[in-house]
């Protein structure tokens, strides 16, 4: 059997691209919402609460890029 | 580290081009630097590979207008409005990971076709190299970019070749 060459744009490819998209979206989303927040004074646990994960998955995704922004962190279990 | 700075070729190298690729990702907010980066970094030198880009429309305004409106379309696609851009601003990780798709890109080049030539000829010729491993994707973002922005992509594959296979004099 030949292998099929799927069109860049047909409508599989487009639900797929989508994917991608959201992905990129909703990750670029969560990092500037996470900082606003937090620079808002909202704390680890707060932020956490209100994404639906753990304090410490929040904390190891972003605790470094917020450090870099200089963003002053309320402290442990804050 | 670049270890050509005294180069006295005003051509890009791969390495420069690497390096303005991970910029590219960074300022994106991207968390990996994908073939889409090093396509916006190719089209913004001005050797022989970016010119070939821009007589395609593909400078790296063009290249960024083509990006942008894939994402607009594929989001549409779910149903979903572009966010505005300030809504997006965020501090970025300094250092992005590598991509699957610029791994791949760089394993598609053909970098052993030009063994024989002089470092600087390499060098100069393994940026159109690259942007064919890049152009040479059937499927995913970059493809899907040109595709909505009217290239004709294996035409501009072979032109890239050929200024690739051309001696210099």
């Amino acid at each position: 059997m030949t292998p099929m060459a799927p069109e860049p744009t047909g409508p599989e490819a487009d639900d797929l691209a989508a994917v991608v998209a959201l992905r990129e979206l909703a990750d670029r989303l969560e990092d500037a919402a996470v900082e606003r927040a937090m620079r808002t004074g909202w704390s680890w646990s707060q932020v956490a609460e209100a994404l639906g994960v753990t304090r410490q998955a929040v904390h190891k995704k972003h605790h470094r890029r917020l450090e870099i922004a200089g963003i002053e962190l309320r402290r442990r279990n804050a | 580290m670049p270890d050509r700075l005294d180069d006295e070729s005003l051509d890009m190298t791969l390495k420069q081009v690497i390096i303005s690729a991970i910029d590219e990702a960074i300022r994106r907010g991207a968390p990996s630097v994908e073939a889409e980066h090093l396509l916006l970094a190719i089209a913004s030198g001005h050797d022989a590979a970016g010119r070939t880009l821009a007589e395609f429309g593909l400078d790296h305004a063009g290249v960024d207008a083509a990006l942008r409106g894939e994402r607009e379309r594929s989001l549409r696609a779910a149903g979903i409005e572009p966010v505005a851009e300030e809504r997006l601003l965020a501090t970025r990780q300094s250092r992005p990971r590598w991509g699957a798709t610029v791994r791949e890109a760089l394993r598609r080049a053909d970098f052993s076709a030009h063994r024989g030539r002089r470092r600087a000829e390499r060098e100069r010729l393994a940026v159109a190299d690259a942007a064919v491993g890049i152009l040479r994707a059937d499927l995913g973002t970059v493809p899907r970019a040109l595709a909505y922005a009217g290239v004709d992509r294996a035409a501009l594959v072979a032109q890239l070749e050929s200024v690739s296979s051309e001696r210099e004099s």
